[in-house]
């Protein structure tokens, strides 16, 4: 009788939540109509999309390649006929929103950027084909130096002209980082002068290792085709406070770091105890001596 | 009398020669499944898969069987910790809606039963008019550990890089160490862990506290085999909503596990207020939690009751 209550319990808490999947996710009217604010271009676009691979991607999967997680509801693929049926305001309701597994981005993201991963999911619309002209990536080289003591960088770029010739590359985007275990923090941006050539000062607090070395890597944006800067092991940043956690003698250390109090202690009791042992098998041989006499 | 002596002593010489072909015979077939040999061409060379993914051939002769840490060297390095590293978590609690896929992951990995938890997420609610949210709570790794200092075997011990671990081949089962630690972080292998038989003669790896072993202590180790290899813990890798950021203190940057975005650990706790939990004990822990602003999700758990508070 129990196990049957239980069980048409646990029916009767799932049926509303079946329901609810299977609905059409309702937007009111007056969203549905709303109109991207922001203007359908090539920057917006890439701007959305790397919204969207920071907190979209982990659950709806790559564009186009159907690998969105095994959620209920399924997470649909941005390529899908199911996902560009929404109109634009319909999806800037759903984003800010949530449902269900679907986060409310409300807060996480504005409203700008919201409307930008709007365009960036709209720019697979076939409707809109044809509408961004996709610039070819331009062949880009760096060049770079470091100066340890002054703590800068000077950095140079050159791209690739029609006639094959390696010529400056003015008012680009360089983008600094560091390595990481787990990936590469940022540290800043430097943008190159008419001649090409573009200064950065290392920050002073930002961390090496305990010597102070940093493996760095300099990239252009993701308009140029250029393989990485990579500078490995400049001395050019602070050195790190590692902390050394066996450096006091703490109850919990290794063995050979144990606290003073503690060996003392131990050794105490421990030659006491012999002592105690020699002591009496000294009384022993003692009274057995005073019998045989 | 001389006779028997003599049988018994050959006998026991047969056995030990036996005893050494079949530890052969046994590690080779270890080192071959881990090769992933995939067939031997006439000519005695033989193809493998690279971890890389190609196939190459190699000629037979010029194969050397690989290393593999034996338990002691394993135990070594595992006490040792990796150097200069300092490993730190950083857990969001406005992105956790209690998906519970770093449980899933964590107890994949570590050879978990259902109820054993190494990382748990509970349903918070601090007081009656506070709101209520989820917080998993994995081994706070603390740089002062309570659960270190009473065992009586030394079985748990905390290394250079931060992580408390546990080494379950000199553990009594005392339960001491569940006793001392103030954030119920531990669990005891009351039965048989699960998919023993799976895990049978499998060389212990104290870095990944596997395979278990029944009256023995486990606990959250960071996953200390994967760092060992440059990969995040399974619970980051697995959260799919970015709860977890790991990295290293003394690099001063920290991994979102979902997005993989790297960022500045002293900027992240230092602009979200982030805190450590039950820090009036002096156990300093090395999880840091951000607090549950501006959620992502609702809260669907169920809520305490007034006057069920006990």
């Amino acid at each position: 009788m129990r196990k049957f209550f239980f069980l048409s319990a646990a029916v009767l808490f799932l049926l509303p939540g079946l329901q609810g999947f299977s609905q059409v996710w309702e937007v009111p009217a007056d969203q549905d109509a709303l109109k991207n604010p922001s203007a359908f271009n090539n920057e917006n676009v890439k701007a959305g999309r790397e919204l969207y691979n920071t907190h979209c991607k982990s659950c709806h999967g790559d564009p186009g390649k159907n690998n969105a997680l095994p959620l209920v509801p399924p997470p649909p693929d941005v390529t899908s006929e199911q996902m560009l049926q929404n109109s634009e305001g319909a999806l800037f309701y759903k984003i800010t929103t949530g449902r269900v597994a679907m986060p409310a981005f409300e807060t996480t993201l504005t409203e700008e950027q919201r409307w930008r991963i709007v365009s960036f999911m709209k720019s697979f619309d076939p409707a809109n084909e044809g509408l961004l002209v996709k610039e070819e990536p331009v062949k880009a080289r760096l060049q770079g130096a470091a100066d340890e003591t002054a703590k800068v960088l000077t950095l140079s770029a050159q791209t690739l002209n029609a006639s094959g010739e390696w010529m400056p590359l003015p008012h680009a985007d360089l983008f600094i980082s560091a390595k990481r275990t787990f990936g590469s923090l940022a540290i800043g941006q430097a943008k190159t002068n008419g001649s090409g050539h573009a200064e950065f000062k290392f920050p002073e607090e930002f961390k090496g290792d305990w010597e102070g070395l940093v493996d760095l890597r300099v990239t252009l944006g993701e308009d140029f085709s250029c393989d990485p800067l990579v500078m490995n092991r400049l001395k050019i940043a602070a050195p790190a406070d590692t902390e050394n956690l066996f450096a006091d003698r703490v109850l919990w250390s290794t063995n050979d770091r144990t606290q003073w109090w503690l060996i003392l202690a131990y050794l105490g009791v421990v030659g006491g105890v012999w002592l105690v042992i020699g002591y009496v098998i000294f009384q022993i041989l003692k009274i057995y001596k005073a019998g045989k006499e | 009398m001389e006779q028997n002596y003599n049988t018994r002593r050959s006998f026991l010489k047969s056995l030990g020669v036996t005893l050494g072909v079949a530890g052969l015979g046994v590690s080779s077939g270890v080192l071959t499944s881990c090769s992933k040999v995939s067939s031997v061409s006439p000519e005695g060379k033989i193809r493998l898969l690279t971890p890389g993914g190609t196939l190459v051939e190699v000629d037979a002769s010029q194969l050397t069987p690989a290393e593999m840490p034996s338990l002691t060297d394993n135990q070594k390095r595992g006490r040792l910790g990796m150097e200069g590293k300092s490993w730190v978590m950083v857990i969001d609690l406005s992105k956790c809606r209690n998906a519970r896929q770093c449980m899933a992951a964590c107890q994949n990995h570590h050879q978990l039963r259902p109820e054993q938890h190494h990382i748990n997420v509970l349903q918070m609610q601090d007081a009656e008019h506070t709101a209520p949210y989820y917080m998993p709570k994995p081994c706070m790794h603390c740089d002062n550990p309570p659960c270190t200092k009473v065992c009586p075997v030394n079985a748990t011990f905390k290394r250079a890089d931060g992580i408390v671990l546990i080494d379950n081949e000199r553990c009594i089962g005392c339960r001491f160490c569940i006793a001392a630690c103030p954030y119920s972080a531990r669990v005891f292998n009351w039965f048989e862990p699960r998919d023993a038989e799976k895990y049978e003669g499998v060389t212990y790896n104290i870095e990944a506290n596997v395979p278990q072993k029944k009256g023995t202590i486990s606990k959250c180790l960071f996953s200390a085999d994967l760092l060992r290899d440059g990969k995040l813990p399974s619970c980051v890798s697995a959260c799919p909503n970015s709860v977890y950021w790991f990295g290293d203190r003394n690099e001063d940057a920290v991994t979102n596990g979902t997005t993989k975005e790297t960022v500045s650990f002293s900027k992240l706790i230092r602009d979200n207020g982030a805190y450590t939990l039950m820090e009036e004990l002096g156990t300093k822990p090395r999880v840091y939690y951000l607090p549950p602003k501006n959620r992502t999700f609702p809260f669907e758990g169920e809520l305490i009751e007034k006057g069920h508070q006990g």
